[in-house]
């Protein structure tokens, strides 16, 4: 049976359906509508509740997620916390992340005020204070305040993250972990929760229709944008086989399940050239639940990952219980959201090689909007060079360009071999119209986007150059 | 990363000594239940019994004949109470506010995409929804006319009209100096974060209970009204708070208020309508695109002598607020510049597309970038710095008439203003290192600018120029105050908490403000052009000092007490002698004495010939001025905001917090409006731009990397409420001067030599497009240099 644990109160579900939200059930059945509903898509923050779940050393964790596309079944065993919890009713007494924003006169309208709020208490039960602590704001949308009162209110309770204190939303922290620790695995007849590669298999040979769903950010917005049912649902995310990071001789293997800020905490460490692009991988609410594997398996034409694995020559592990296959990312994208993934198989994880000494390599996103925003192109390049001088080793990839993520090989080949300068950036850029015929479409037109990635190329020139091109470095 | 680090010095003015409530920093009086979750909105609060829940069928295509509408798998899918088009509808099938031209349903005619064509009502939400997808519309498709050009081949939604005096092509040539040019701007999703929502429930009377997230419940009232063919009598409208408007809840929230009602009309139930974010972004107005086109004459050293100026306003398939909103364009399309002989020409052009409608400065924020464009070019043709430029050009004395024939009064204010942020930003100090820089770095170029905003304040539709409050005081003393403004988070309900408690002379605490709702106070406007505290304020305060009045009047012969009397902090003050409020009050009703008065304001002064454009449409003019730093990426058009500083005018502010925050966010949306925020329509006449994913406003890290932000402390020389002045919309047009730095730094790589063909909003592709033409017109102009330079060698 489905339980959770709303605020301090545990929620025993029986007959919720599988593509049930967190959001409907807190509002509809709860009557907790602190929560709100802005846009049902993980883009505004209305709805930003804090999950509080147990980590690998068995403490909990708190993450604020976005409540609109997170399925009920998702949190079977964990604890939520909403915006209800915050205030001590019987004193009357706000808690101090409330006081915060009230102090900074944080709010207007109000209605995206709850979910700030959420974030922000999250933000206040992080072990430490983040470097920025506005980042936990970035998956809010906020029409009127213009942020300023927002930013000010983050940094004080940023000033709360890791200091003993009591925290009255959450008076016995112990009594949650010791009921996390025994509640027993989600049985559910619609949404199925495996927690081994065999129970997978055999899930997947039984139940054929039922779709896949990890962090389900992306496949959520087919309930609640197209409005489609979805009877049975199978949760990668708990799968054993699919966790975590483990070093292989060539480099790393990453479980498909590990969500993105996860994820972007290892390549901040391995491959720093790499951290931008994943910092502006949706918001930190969608990064808190959105996975690597489920990035993938939609094979969006502008998704950062491909072109990132492109570029560091990574590969994308497939498997169907018994066997396992790995692709080069770009063989394993067919088509527009076509990929070789076949019935019964699932992406396990995806295998980074050992960056080689002397590779410069970066990855550059141009967006409308340069936080939580689709790309209108990823460009990324991967580049080694002789003692001559005389390129040796070259990686061109992109998205936004084409209906898929691509390897631009015409353009690696007019490189390779070439020395590397002004002269022949130019010969590459002159080819670059020759061998990609973007889309014009709601982002940018077909001439921008080629543009671009002329533009890109020279810009990782000048880079290699010490010539300052980026917004984001200089003080 | 580009991150914030740290926000500014935010300067607040200094608390008047005046006052005990009025001028000091309360909290929005809904702070506290917004942040604990228990500020309600109208899904939040309990569904009535039975309550069905509304959807709408839309048009899929743009312009059309509907032939054949195929509602049965909708009727027959699950949950299904009732399906309904125009032929249900008792009363009145358009909903114009003032003009007609908006029908609730489509009749056969189908004007925009997304256009509603039938109601749907189900058991729940999602069913509603789910079931609404499943109709069937068969449309013999017309060509839509989407773009300015095709948009001038048909007949307007309006008539044009012209303010000033025609300028003849001769004239503007005897003039030293001539720029011209065309300058696009696009239109802006209102956002707001809580979608339109209406909840109704008929009452015993044969009339309708409703709750409706709206600027404008007595429109609403009487649309409801008209469209079931009641009495304006039987319908009730509460409004409690709008999760935001921006005036996109001015006249359009009353479609789903109108719909829901017809639903509770036709099944007897509850019924609530709430748009899902989707269908929000496509089937209501936005704020207007327009194409300005100006001419500008000055003499060699810049100073204008004559204009032409024409705003084409893309008003969509109906009026709406069009015919003002382009008059309110053409009023701010000198911004705050004396332009010697002007005319200016309004066209109101139709496109098949959703009404626009109402957003934050109405019009004057389009209006504003002619001026603002031309300004730039300008300083680029007389070569001077384009602050110098304006500092030039600003309403001066023997210059301050208006090209509608008003007098600007406070002409020393703006240039005190200027002056004041030029010093305080160290404009000059920055050019200089701007230049440095861009020298410095051949990538990335830097820009600066600083921009004034003048902005009209009262409705220029005389009549909404009036306001209605009802203040109770009850036998414990506390007091209840209703009034006809709308609290969208703009933290009007504070400052009339503040207003009231203050001419009563009682504390902020004793006074609770309730909902609007159109049985307590009548007839109002909307809330709407930044007139809320100005004209509900005012009413508020007559009738609280109605009451003080009466109250001291019987003290004077209950208590027999001569001299002075005044209440303040609760205490009925005369000479050595004190009475407590509440003794006073209770006392009062003891002896018949009525607790409770109706206030009314009318604004005084304010007039305007609309036959011959001319008039003081404006009480007064809200002042304020802004100095933006920018860098730009010249290989992909990328941008960043370096610096902000904002200097502005709110009289003696009411609420400095507020007032400030009103300016800060006005100016972020602003930002969005001219940098990131693009509305795409395809060729058919779909938005494209549709959802937050594809539609992008600020999020907390598009704040720019400093901000200073200062009220400019003076009292407003009319007799405004407190001597304050008017905050909401003002401060948007400060976004000007973000979008004036992109254009001086994409000049910069010409070396401002060349006029830049920007257009708004800003985004990385127009920036670079931008970059694309000005490197090229310098190599041209190089190269024509070259060859007059050969051709006199020779």
């Amino acid at each position: 049976m489905l339980q959770i644990m709303i605020n301090q109160q545990l929620e025993t579900v029986a007959d919720a359906r599988a593509d049930t939200m967190l959001l409907t059930y807190l509002r509809e059945q709860m009557e907790l509508t602190g929560s709100k509903e802005g846009c049902a898509s993980g883009d505004c923050g209305a709805c930003t509740v804090v999950v509080v779940e147990l980590d690998d050393q068995q403490q909990l964790r708190y993450r604020q997620i976005n409540a609109c596309i997170t399925p009920l079944h998702a949190l079977h065993g964990k604890q939520v916390i909403t915006v209800e919890q915050l205030k001590n009713l019987q004193a009357n007494q706000l808690h101090p992340v409330q006081q915060a924003v009230v102090d900074k006169h944080g709010s207007q309208c109000g209605f995206c005020t709850p979910g700030i709020i959420m974030s922000l208490y999250a933000l206040s039960k992080q072990r430490q204070a983040p470097a920025h602590p506005a980042e936990y704001l970035a998956g809010n949308l906020c029409r009127c305040t213009g942020y300023g009162p927002l930013i000010e209110a983050a940094n004080d309770v940023a000033e709360l993250a890791g200091v003993e204190y009591f925290d009255p939303a959450q008076p016995d922290e112990a009594a949650v972990k010791t009921w996390q620790q025994q509640c027993t695995t989600l049985q559910s007849g619609v949404y199925h929760r495996p927690q081994t590669r065999s129970e997978l298999t055999e899930l997947r040979a039984k139940y054929p229709e039922a779709q896949l769903i990890a962090g389900g950010t992306d496949l959520a917005l087919e309930i609640t944008q197209q409005l489609k049912d979805i009877e049975q649902l199978i949760d990668m995310s708990a799968v054993d086989d699919l966790q975590g990071i483990s070093e292989t001789e060539q480099g790393w293997r990453v479980g498909a399940a590990l969500p993105l800020d996860m994820f972007h905490e290892f390549m901040r460490e391995h491959f720093p050239s790499t951290d931008e692009l994943i910092e502006r991988l949706g918001s930190l609410t969608i990064r808190r639940r959105g996975t690597l594997g489920g990035s993938l398996g939609h094979a969006s034409p502008i998704g950062d990952i491909a072109p990132l694995l492109i570029s560091l020559g990574g590969s994308i592990e497939i498997d169907d219980g018994t066997n396992r296959q790995l692709f080069a990312p770009e063989d394993y994208i067919t088509g527009y959201r076509q990929t070789r993934l076949q019935n019964k198989q699932w992406i396990s994880a995806v295998h980074l090689p050992r960056p080689q000494p002397g590779t410069q390599h970066a990855i550059y996103k141009v967006s409308k909007r340069f936080e939580d925003d689709i790309a209108t192109v990823v460009l990324a390049l991967s580049l080694r060079v002789d003692d001559a001088q005389r390129v040796k080793h070259c990686i061109i990839s992109a998205g936004g360009i084409a209906a898929k993520s691509v390897r631009l090989r015409e353009l690696e080949a007019l490189l390779l071999g070439q020395p590397f300068n002004q002269i022949s950036i130019d010969k590459l850029k002159a080819a670059v119209p020759l061998h990609i015929s973007p889309l014009s479409d709601v982002r940018a037109s077909a001439e921008y986007r080629v543009q671009l990635v002329q533009n890109l190329l020279q810009r990782f020139y000048l880079e290699s150059q010490q010539i300052t091109t980026r917004l984001t470095d200089y003080a | 990363m580009r991150k914030l680090t740290q926000v500014s010095h935010r300067k607040q003015s200094e608390t008047p000594v005046d006052y005990q409530v009025v001028g000091r920093s309360h909290k929005h009086e809904s702070a506290a239940k917004q942040v604990s979750g228990e500020a309600q909105f109208i899904d939040d609060y309990p569904t009535p019994r039975g309550c069905l829940h509304a959807a709408v069928v839309v048009s899929d295509v743009a312009k059309g004949q509907l032939e054949q509408l195929d509602l049965s798998a909708v009727a027959a899918a699950p949950g299904v109470v009732g399906v309904y088009t125009h032929e249900a509808i008792p009363g009145e099938k358009d909903i114009g506010p003032i003009f007609k031209g908006d029908p609730l349903l489509a009749e056969g005619e189908i004007k925009y995409h997304g256009q509603p064509v039938a109601l749907v009502l189900a058991r729940s939400h999602r069913q509603a929804w789910q079931a609404a997808a499943l109709a069937k519309l068969t449309i013999n498709q017309q060509h839509a006319h989407v773009s300015f050009e095709d948009a001038q081949t048909i007949e307007p939604v309006l008539a044009p009209n012209q303010m000033g005096q025609a300028v003849s092509q001769d004239q503007l040539a005897t003039s030293a100096l001539q720029v011209s040019g065309e300058v696009s701007v696009g239109g802006q999703e209102h956002f707001y974060l809580e979608g339109q929502i209406s909840l109704a429930e008929l009452t015993e009377d044969g009339g309708i209970f409703l709750r409706s997230s709206s600027q404008h419940p007595t429109e609403v009232q009487t649309l409801v009204a008209e469209v079931l063919h009641v009495p304006f009598s039987k319908v009730t409208v509460d409004m409690r708070r709008m999760g935001g408007g921006f005036g996109g809840k001015e006249t359009q929230a009353a479609q789903w208020a109108c719909l829901a009602s017809l639903g509770a009309w036709l099944t007897r139930k509850p019924v609530k309508l709430r748009l899902p974010r989707a269908v929000d972004m496509t089937a209501t107005g936005k704020r207007h695109p327009f194409v300005n086109r100006f001419q500008l004459a000055a003499d060699e050293r810049g100073v204008i002598e004559s204009a032409k100026i024409e705003v084409n306003g893309l008003c969509g398939h109906s009026a709406d607020l069009s015919g003002a909103i382009v008059d309110r364009a053409m009023f701010h399309s000198d911004n705050a510049y004396s332009l010697g002989a002007a005319e200016v020409v309004g066209n109101r052009l139709r496109t098949d597309m959703v009404s626009h409608t109402a957003f934050r400065g109405f019009g004057g924020p389009q209006g504003m970038m002619a001026i603002e464009r031309a300004m730039q070019d300008l300083s680029i043709s007389a070569g001077i710095d384009a602050l110098d430029l304006r500092l030039r050009n600003l309403y001066r004395e023997g210059r301050n008439t208006t090209h509608y024939g008003m007098e600007v009064a406070q002409t020393d204010t703006i240039k005190t203003v200027i002056d004041t942020l030029a010093e305080s930003s160290s404009y000059r100090a920055r050019r200089e290192q701007v230049k440095a820089f861009n020298a410095a770095n051949p990538v990335l170029k830097k820009g600066l600018a600083l921009t004034p905003v003048k902005f009209g304040i009262s409705f220029t539709a005389t009549h909404l120029n009036q306001a209605g409050a009802l203040v109770h005081v009850y036998t414990d003393g506390s007091v209840q105050v209703s009034h006809g403004g709308t609290e969208m988070g703009q933290g009007l309900h504070t400052k009339i908490q503040q207003i009231v408690a203050q001419s009563l002379g009682l504390d902020f605490d004793s006074v609770l403000i309730t909902s609007t709702r159109t049985d307590k106070v009548p007839n109002t406007s909307p809330t709407a052009a930044s007139s809320g505290a100005d004209l509900n304020g005012m009413a508020a305060h007559n009738a609280a000092i109605a009451i003080k009045q009466r109250l001291l009047d019987f003290a004077r012969e209950h208590y027999q007490l001569s001299g002075e009397l005044d209440i303040e902090d609760g205490q009925l003050l005369s000479g050595e002698r004190q009475f407590p409020w509440e003794t006073l009050v209770q006392d009062a009703y003891m002896n018949r004495v009525s607790l409770s008065a109706r206030g009314f304001y009318k604004t005084p002064k304010i007039w305007y010939d609309s036959a011959k454009s001319v008039g003081r449409p404006f009480f007064y003019f809200s002042i304020g001025a802004a100095c933006s730093e920018v860098t730009i990426d010249t290989l992909t058009g990328e941008m960043v905001i370096d610096r902000v500083d904002i200097l502005h005018d709110v009289g003696n502010s009411l609420n400095p917090a507020i007032d400030l925050g009103q300016i800060e966010g006005a100016f972020i949306q602003g930002m969005g409006w001219l940098t990131n925020e693009e509305l795409v329509w395809n060729e058919q006449g779909k938005l494209l731009s549709n959802s937050p994913m594809n539609y992008k406003i600020p999020t907390i890290g598009d704040y720019p990397k400093a901000m200073n932000i200062a009220l400019f402390d003076k009292a407003n020389p009319e007799h405004s409420i407190y001597r304050s002045k008017a905050v909401g919309e003002p401060p948007f047009m400060h976004a000007i001067s973000v979008w004036c730095a992109i254009y001086d730094a994409i000049a910069s790589l010409a070396d401002h030599q060349h006029a830049v063909p920007l257009n708004a909003p800003a985004t990385g592709e127009e920036i670079l497009r931008a970059c694309n033409a000005i490197t090229q017109a310098k190599s041209t102009s190089n190269s024509a240099t070259e060859v007059a330079e050969e051709v006199d060698n020779a």
